[in-house]
């Protein structure tokens, strides 16, 4: 299976850039997710690999074929839409055979593969129906069965599950990774929900206002991301961000000293990042990790079931974290806490650009 | 009884009374009309009289002694003729229209501003060039006359069903292997046949009813419809027995056509306002 190359590609609509520059490869038989904000340009690159739209300047290759100038059929690619634009006067078999008749097939091998894809899919009861008749998961069936049964090079999704209930597509999400998995082919998957990145993608392309962010596995982006825009998209609840400086070695800020082993010759302005589960409550964490003991706030408690998220005031900051619902005895709304943060899992960002400023990760556990 | 329950009676006999004044309004005339078809020859100038014994003699003249047949033809044919070459012009307009959004919305209004060019202003002109072209009294003329009104809005109307249908089924049809001209005839023609049909439906209604154009460059054997039925008013008085019949024949294809079409016709004349 081919892999995808993105080169230097520009997409302008009429005054509006959408996409500048991207460079972006991605690897045979790999599962890409694109993901960001909604207008970030994911939904565009993903067109543009189909052909469905032309770059205004670069290249883009599939394996090592220049598909540039080529019609979006003559790049062998299958596509799945976000509503499934599935055939309305046809029967679900019909849809399924459409590509295939597209390449003279005769009917009897197109018979044999839709056969295949249906019990795959367990859409064998489902041949003779029109897709009016069909539930929202089945049509997503019928798209994801019309879309493999060509064997294409290369699998493009767009949102393709964000029309289903939330019990659905967590299920929806399984299976398509099972597929990828059995199949093998090169996928690329574009999606405005981090989660679902998070899960499905072995790859992860995160961007914002036509550019790339960052490239990564699931676990760099989510343990160290590239800047403070990745870094708050991805994590549900986001990362608290701290405004402050760094002076003598520790940061002070939202009314704390904090001081901060191993911060180097650092000093002046700075955010300092914690995800909501790397604050714990003073006392259950390893002393080795801990941070100086603080005192904030309960402000609200939201029970999700085993966990919890606890809103702390920081003096005019407020800070969320995640605590295990065991130890919420210990809190109440309007009381005082004493919390600590893990040093190991803090990031720095520069507070003028918000990259990524590259001291604390070494004990993260991407090194692990 | 409560005074809520009567006033809900009254308001409801309130309504029924105004739909049926509309409705009397508006059928009382066809029923006059198909009393008049049915009245003997010596009381057909009599509106006054209620009850007679129905004659087939007007009905018998009609189909039988007149060319009223012919004409019914002539009109078939030029609605026919006006339909199909109004599709073939209206529905790649439309989807040019509604895809890509050519000439902005201002064109697509422009579409319509041929409807709002009275008749008058058009028929000099195109009595003209079809004199010139020794086109006058031919069903060419009506045609190209009636092509002037049905283009538009056929095109109007099916920009509208063109709209509802979503840009991605073409798209799929073009990553599954077609061409932008295959994926249109497989699978946007398909989806607008309902607009294809109430359209062409319309077109033909239109083109149907029109006397103002027929009447002035048809003469003789390729006289239209309505134009014949204005002939039973001649020198000697109006034959309003034959003519009763002939208007009888030229309404209830229309009506029987609207019938079927009604839904899609709403939707038609209302769709191509939206998303402009």
């Amino acid at each position: 299976m081919p892999g995808v190359r993105l080169e230097k590609v520009t997409k302008r609509f009429g005054e509006v850039r959408t996409l500048r520059d991207i460079d972006l490869e991605i690897a045979d038989g790999s599962f890409t997710v694109l993901v960001g904000p909604s207008g970030c340009g994911k939904t565009t690159t993903l067109r543009l690999v189909a052909g469905l739209e032309t770059v205004s300047s670069g290249r883009i290759l599939i394996g090592e074929r220049d598909v540039t100038a080529l019609e979006p059929r003559e790049r062998n690619v299958a596509m799945v839409f976000q509503n499934y634009a599935l055939y309305p006067h046809m029967t679900v078999y019909d849809n399924i055979a459409f590509g295939l008749r597209a390449k003279k097939m005769d009917e009897a091998e197109i018979r044999r593969r839709i056969l295949d894809v249906a019990a795959m899919l367990g859409l064998g009861d489902l041949l003779a129906r029109r897709p009016g008749e069909l539930s929202g998961g089945q049509q997503q069936r019928v798209a994801i069965g019309r879309a493999i049964v060509r064997e294409p090079n290369l699998f493009l999704f767009d949102e393709p599950l964000s029309n289903l209930d939330a019990k659905l597509r967590i299920g929806m999400r399984t299976e398509l990774l099972k597929l990828h998995r059995e199949l093998g082919t090169t996928t690329i998957y574009v999606t405005h929900d981090q989660e679902e990145a998070m899960t499905m993608g072995d790859r992860i392309v995160v961007m914002e206002a036509g550019e790339i962010r960052q490239t990564g596995t699931p676990r760099e982006i989510y343990f160290r991301p590239a800047d403070l825009m990745v870094a708050r998209f991805v994590g549900s609840p986001p990362m608290n961000v701290l405004e402050g400086r760094i002076e003598g070695g520790a940061f002070e800020g939202a009314g704390l000293r904090l001081p901060l082993p191993g911060i180097g010759n650092i000093t002046g302005r700075i955010l300092l990042g914690v995800r909501p589960e790397d604050i714990h409550l003073a006392g259950t964490l390893e002393p080795e990790r801990a941070s100086a003991p603080f005192s904030a706030r309960v402000e609200v408690i939201e029970l999700l079931g085993a966990r919890a998220i606890v809103t702390f005031a920081l003096g005019d900051t407020e800070i969320k974290a995640v605590v295990e619902e065991r130890q919420l005895d210990t809190l109440g709304e309007g009381t005082d806490a004493f919390l600590v943060l893990d040093h190991h899992r803090l990031h720095l960002f520069d507070a003028e650009s918000g990259q990524r400023v590259e001291v604390l990760s070494g004990a993260g556990p991407i090194e692990k | 009884m409560t005074v809520p329950l009567l006033r809900r009676r009254l308001y409801l006999a309130l309504q029924t009374g105004v739909v049926g004044l509309a409705l009397l309004t508006v059928l009382f005339p066809f029923f006059w009309i198909f009393l008049t078809s049915l009245k003997p020859p010596d009381l057909v100038a009599r509106p006054d009289v209620w009850t007679f014994l129905p004659s087939a003699a007007n009905w018998r003249e009609v189909f039988l002694e007149s060319d009223v047949p012919r004409y019914i033809a002539n009109s078939f044919l030029v609605g026919a003729v006006t339909v199909a070459i109004a599709l073939l012009v209206g529905f790649p307009a439309a989807y040019s229209f509604s895809r890509y959004r050519t000439g902005g919305g201002l064109a697509r209004f422009a579409v319509l501003a041929a409807e709002m060019v009275p008749p008058a202003v058009l028929i000099v002109p195109l009595f003209l060039v079809m004199y010139r072209l020794a086109l006058t009294n031919t069903l060419v003329a009506v045609i190209a006359a009636h092509l002037t009104f049905v283009v538009p809005v056929v095109t109007w109307f099916l920009i509208g069903f063109v709209d509802e249908v979503p840009r991605e089924l073409e798209e799929q049809a073009m990553v599954d292997g077609y061409t932008r001209g295959q994926a249109i005839l497989r699978v946007v023609l398909p989806a607008v046949r309902p607009g294809i049909a109430a359209a062409g439906i319309f077109g033909f209604v239109l083109s149907w009813n029109d006397m103002f154009y027929a009447l002035i460059l048809t003469g003789g054997a390729s006289k239209t419809l309505p134009v014949a039925i204005a002939g039973y008013w001649t020198f000697r008085g109006i034959e309003m027995g034959k003519m009763a019949v002939a208007i009888l024949l030229a309404v209830v294809p229309v009506l029987a056509a609207s019938f079927f079409v009604q839904k899609h016709l709403v939707k038609g004349l209302g769709g191509g306002a939206v998303k402009m």
